[in-house]
């Protein structure tokens, strides 16, 4: 291992390791860890990964970004004009959010046990559909459902404010 | 005239506070420049360029004679082809860059002969859920 007067070791390693993202689709040297992603993601997929225009992000797909010193890679759910809102389709009660800035690339393809799949395959768009259906049951509409109680209850406590006073209080005076 | 280029098909780099990082994608291999060598890297990435180009190109850039810097050019780009980072361009030339370069501003101060470091190897890479 050799230094330049201007550089620091870690930070260029971090950059490489950012490089290497990019590189995927050549290098194949990225290999998913965890159970979050399952049954999509699993210990030991390899995945590529190649850079995408945040922009060109849909709902559903699979991207990595840039946590600190790791790179973690799951779903995309909601966004914001700068800001993505990921989610686990093994983890259906935990959400993340990362910036424009962190995101380094879209997953578009995984192999596992000898096989690869792509973005286009069949497989790949069904786990994304079925994904988007689980989000859909499982978080957006129990939180419709919530914000809507909650408006409904804040009209009610409302409503009962507006009542006219009974009468027997009134012939009290 | 034997012509160098950036061997982009196998490279990917990023260039921070003016020094670049460079990853070579068939042997995981990463790299540092210095301001020099990221100078001179740029210039054959855009296009192919003679040793000689590229010393016209320095001397305008950092104020200093051809002769004085010739050498520490030629050991840098036989170290960048060694590496596999940079390789012989096929087809005609095209015209030298001199006046171009001429016209460049001086902003990176002294010159420092340009060095290619290697720094080791990348391992696998491991992409979380958690």
């Amino acid at each position: 291992m050799s230094s330049l007067p201007g550089q620091n070791a870690e930070e260029m390693r971090r950059i490489a390791r950012e490089l290497q993202v990019e590189l995927s689709s050549e290098q194949r040297t990225l290999y998913f860890h965890g159970e979050s992603m399952r049954p999509f993601l699993g210990e030991g997929d390899e995945v590529v990964v190649t850079p995408v225009a945040f922009e060109d992000i849909r709902l559903g797909d699979v991207v990595t970004y840039r946590f600190g010193e790791k790179f973690p890679t799951r779903r995309l759910m909601r966004r914001t004009p700068d800001r993505l809102q990921m989610w686990c389709e093994n983890w259906p009660n935990r959400y993340f959010e990362t910036r424009r800035e962190e995101i380094l690339g879209l997953a578009i393809a995984r192999k596992r046990d000898g096989k690869w799949i792509t973005h286009r395959d069949a497989e790949w768009k069904a786990a994304r559909r079925a994904a988007l259906l689980k989000y859909w049951r499982v978080v957006s509409v129990p939180r419709t459902l919530g914000q809507l109680r909650a408006v409904g209850g804040r009209f009610l406590r409302w409503a009962r404010l507006r009542k006219p006073l009974p009468a027997r209080d009134a012939g009290l005076s | 005239m034997r012509r160098l280029q950036a061997n982009t098909d196998i490279a990917a780099w990023r260039i921070v506070d003016g020094e670049a990082v460079i990853v070579h994608a068939t042997s995981s291999a990463y790299y540092g420049l210095n301001t020099t060598g990221t100078f001179i890297w740029e210039a054959i990435v855009g296009e192919p360029m003679a040793s000689h180009d590229i010393t016209s190109r320095v001397t305008a850039r950092f104020g200093v004679t051809g002769d004085a810097v010739r050498n520490d050019i030629d050991t840098f780009l036989a170290s960048l082809e060694a590496e596999g980072l940079a390789c012989e361009a096929t087809g005609s030339a095209t015209a030298a860059p001199a006046v171009a370069a001429a016209a460049q501003p001086n902003g990176h101060g002294e010159f420092v002969p340009p060095r290619l470091s290697r720094f080791g190897e990348l391992e696998q890479l491991v992409l979380s859920g958690e």
